[in-house]
């Protein structure tokens, strides 16, 4: 019985020495291997991922040789990704593309979320005139690996900046999880064809998030396309928001002051407050509130973009003033907002001091030319002898409207 | 050949009338709304509405039509204008209409080509990611242990 015991624990340990000697032997073939050093194939000759770094050395020298050692790696490993991807580039290289095309298709099987794979991938499909195959390979590599996109996003641009493949390439990137927000972002700041943008954006519509929308929005008006701005804005209201649509958007004050588009831009400078409040004597459920608390310089505390024709206009809108202490006052200002027309169109008397509710109104004309869109503005105007006077005191605006005038 | 005064003067405050009714008839012509689908917005003044099929509209007035939206214009003198989705448009006469001529602003979709095949040497690509034996080598070099661990790497 004993002597059973001892030969059953003699194999074990020659067992588990053969075991823990092939661990190593593997362990540092591969670490060899990784590195770059030829003992690797001392400790491994048969090794996949060695087989396989001896091939990439000799891939462009003796390419035959290489598959052929590929193709050794892939007996060893036949779920290797690595292996598939190494093959269909030797294949590529031996002009044998419909093989090397099975190949990718393996690799990409093997290997579907792996970045090391799915990035040589998409260069390989792009090398096949396939630029939106190469796309969706690189998408891949991104989720997998967030730093490429550094790299990868001047090459995706490229492909959509290219007219043949820029809708494919666009609807392609639609599907794409949270880096479209940064794609998009990076285009705005590099792509010099607005088509591109628009194919992006378009292809996106409605999961673009609200920031996307907005730096879409203001770069379409720093460049002068104010009916494609209006639009991408107007596409992104809610039902509720529509209805606060007109002349002037949300005159009444309801809304939220987003910021975006052609609604109320507030200045988020500080010293001095600027919200959408309930009051009392006023239409609907809140007006514009501007209250100060601190000296300053002149500056616009809201703006809006407006889209009126060529025409006469009367501006209509009321007030109430809480012992409006803040330089010469503030005054409704409307002014052409073309990048080449930035003709002052009207102003309001200045408004300071206390007063209740009242109604004030100014008339206007809109020039046929460059005035195609126009900013109104509530302009603080500090003055130049106003400088120990004190800001204190409040401003409230109600029911703003633009009225056309037969 | 002489025409008398008096011809002359009837001539002349009969053109005179007939301009004033052809002017009259195209100010005051309404354009009635047809076909309306998805956010028409009509503005006769100052606040946009949401239109409905029937809307009776002056010259002058402005329609919005937001995506996925569209609607007809119906002209008295049976001229049809069909406003399509993204577009901001100004009623105009019935004489405006015939002749297509009109104040509108469109957002268009972006322009591109259907094709989809492109060669490679159009885009220049980055050496690192093109170079197939670099990046090759690179694999290699970094996926010692991942071949069988491919589904484990998570986004940073």
């Amino acid at each position: 019985m004993k002597l059973i015991n001892q030969k059953k624990w003699l194999i074990f340990g020659v067992v588990a020495i053969l075991l823990a000697w092939r661990i190593i032997v593997v362990n540092m073939a591969q670490h060899l291997a990784a590195e770059g050093s030829p003992a690797a194939l001392a400790w491994g000759p048969n090794t996949p991922q060695v087989l396989l770094s001896q091939a990439a050395v000799i891939a462009s020298s003796d390419t035959k040789r290489a598959r052929a050692i590929t193709e050794d790696a892939v007996f060893y490993n036949p779920a290797s990704g690595n292996g598939f991807l190494m093959l269909a580039g030797l294949l590529e290289l031996e002009g044998n593309l419909a093989l090397a095309k099975s190949a990718a298709k393996m690799a990409h099987f093997l290997a579907p979320r792996d970045a090391d794979v799915q990035l040589p991938l998409g260069a390989f499909w792009l090398r096949q005139g396939l630029p939106v195959q190469a796309l969706s390979h690189w998408g891949t590599a991104i989720e997998s690996n967030s730093a490429l996109s550094k790299t990868l996003f001047p090459v995706i641009l490229q492909i959509v900046n290219a007219p043949q493949s820029r809708l494919a390439a666009a609807d392609a990137l639609a599907r794409a999880p949270y880096w479209w927000d940064g794609f998009f972002m990076y285009a705005l700041k590099n792509t010099t064809q607005e088509d591109t943008l628009k194919a992006i954006y378009l292809a996106r519509n409605d999961k673009v998030n609200h920031d996307q929308r907005g730096a879409y929005i203001d770069h379409l008006l720093e460049v002068g396309d104010y009916t494609d701005a209006y639009f991408v804005w107007l596409n992104g209201l809610q039902a509720g928001q529509l209805a606060a649509l007109g002349n002037v958007y949300d005159g009444g004050f309801e809304q939220v002051l987003d910021g975006a588009g052609f609604g109320w831009q507030p200045n988020l400078s500080k010293g001095f407050m600027l919200a959408a409040e309930p009051s009392y004597g006023h239409s609907g459920k809140k007006a514009l509130h501007v209250a100060f608390q601190q000296r300053l310089t002149s500056r616009d505390l809201v703006r809006q973009f407006l889209m009126l024709d060529a025409g006469k206009y009367r501006l209509v809108g009321k007030s109430r003033l809480e012992s409006l202490e803040a330089g010469k006052g503030l005054r409704w200002d409307i002014t052409c907002a073309d990048v080449d027309g930035r003709a002052q169109l009207v102003s309001t008397a200045h408004f300071i001091g206390s007063d209740s509710w009242n109604k004030f109104e100014a008339e206007f004309v809109v020039p046929p030319e460059k005035c195609e869109v126009q900013t109104l503005r509530l302009l603080l105007n500090a003055g130049s002898n106003y400088e120990d006077t004190a800001f204190s005191g409040s401003a409230w605006f109600d029911d703003l409207e633009i009225v056309k005038v037969d | 050949m002489k025409m008398s005064k008096r011809a002359v003067t009837i001539l002349a405050a009969s053109a005179v009338f007939v301009s004033q009714v052809v002017v009259a008839a195209t100010v005051a012509t309404p354009v009635k709304l047809t076909q309306v689908q998805g956010d028409v917005m009509v503005n006769n003044g100052s606040r946009f509405v949401k239109a409905v099929s029937g809307t009776e509209l002056k010259p002058g007035a402005k329609i919005v039509t937001a995506k996925s939206s569209n609607v007809s214009l119906v002209y008295q003198n049976g001229c049809v204008k069909q406003l399509k989705q993204n577009t901001m448009h100004t009623v105009g006469t019935a004489e405006q209409c015939a002749a297509n001529i009109g104040k509108e602003r469109t957002y268009v979709a972006a322009l591109g080509d259907t094709s989809l095949v492109i060669p490679a040497n159009n885009v220049i690509i980055n050496p690192v990611i093109i170079g197939f034996v670099g990046a090759l080598g690179t694999v290699v070099a970094t996926q010692s242990n991942n071949d069988n661990n491919n589904n484990n790497i998570s986004a940073e």
